[in-house]
């Protein structure tokens, strides 16, 4: 019995040697779409600035000559901007967790990573809702347009 | 096996809690997916049906300028890597199950393993989604130059 228990405990702790080795290779890819999340973020502003200020100001037109009211365009351009800038930093703040335990942390780091995933979790919930609810007021206005 | 890992194993009150939390996630990301999936699939319909239009334009393909073989490039990657995306989304939804059932460290080990290929897809996404960017930007500072001048 003593046995079997101490084998469960020494399987344990290579799993969780293992499980800390996979989470510090994980922080890498954390980063990454942390900072490249706020990256697009700021090129999202810029392409705004440019489409709504800037090419107005001085005479131009969309290059495409295609509505701005398209799926692509409205999904990223208004939601894109604000749920990046979210996705960025709770990105990076997970990578700092995920390194804090894969450096030897307590399992109160292993943890606050699981909450911090679930706050990515959670944003990419909103976006899920928020898109529905912009598409369905994109409906309606062509619904409206078409029928009037 | 060294000290430090029998000394850091975390308790079952602990691995209860991070079982709570991980169902609580895979909830989030199985709605998210569900509706990255539909929308990336009608972006894809719709980004498909604006390529066509703009490369049956009477100038043609070959005489279509930088910024619109970017445009179709995006409207064609996009939603593709999303769909990916919204695959990987599942598949953490899927590997989240055994261990909400049965609390194990084996199960969060797989749990994990699915955990980091979605950041994998999520950062090459984005990573692709920013090299666009900043070419397309790229072009809009060139013709904002033109315009001011």
């Amino acid at each position: 019995m003593a046995d079997s228990s101490l084998n469960q405990t020494t399987s344990d702790a290579g799993t969780m040697e293992r499980l800390r080795g996979k989470i510090g290779r994980t922080v890498p890819w954390l980063r990454l779409v942390g900072i490249a999340s706020l990256a697009v973020a700021g090129l999202n502003l810029a392409t705004l600035v440019f489409n709504a200020w800037l090419l107005p100001r001085y005479g131009g037109t969309l290059e495409t000559g295609l509505p701005s009211w398209n799926f692509t365009y409205v999904l990223r351009g208004v939601l894109g901007m604000t749920v990046s800038i979210l996705w960025g930093v709770l990105c990076l703040l997970a990578a700092r967790k995920a390194r804090g335990y894969a450096q030897g942390s307590e399992t109160g780091e292993l943890i606050s990573y699981h909450q911090r995933i679930d706050n990515i979790a959670l944003v990419w919930r909103i976006f899920g809702i928020l898109a529905l609810v912009l598409v369905s007021l994109v409906a309606l206005l062509l619904i409206f347009l078409l029928i009037t | 096996m060294n000290e430090r890992n029998l000394a850091n194993l975390p308790t079952r009150l602990q691995q209860q809690e991070i079982g709570e939390t991980v169902s609580r996630t895979a909830k989030s990301f199985k709605f998210a997916g569900v509706v990255l999936f539909i929308f990336s699939f009608l972006s894809l319909v719709i980004g498909v049906f604006l390529v066509i239009r703009i490369v049956s334009s009477p100038l043609g393909f070959s005489r279509l300028s930088p910024l619109l073989h970017l445009y179709n490039l995006e409207l064609l990657s996009l939603p593709l890597l999303s769909l990916v995306l919204a695959a990987a989304m599942l598949m953490v939804v899927k590997a989240a199950r055994p261990y909400i059932k049965e609390i194990s460290l084996q199960n969060l080990f797989h749990y994990h393993t699915m955990v980091r290929i979605f950041f994998i897809v999520w950062g090459s996404v984005t990573a692709v989604e920013l090299m666009i960017g900043i070419a397309s930007a790229a072009f809009y500072i060139t013709r904002a130059i033109k315009l001011i001048h």
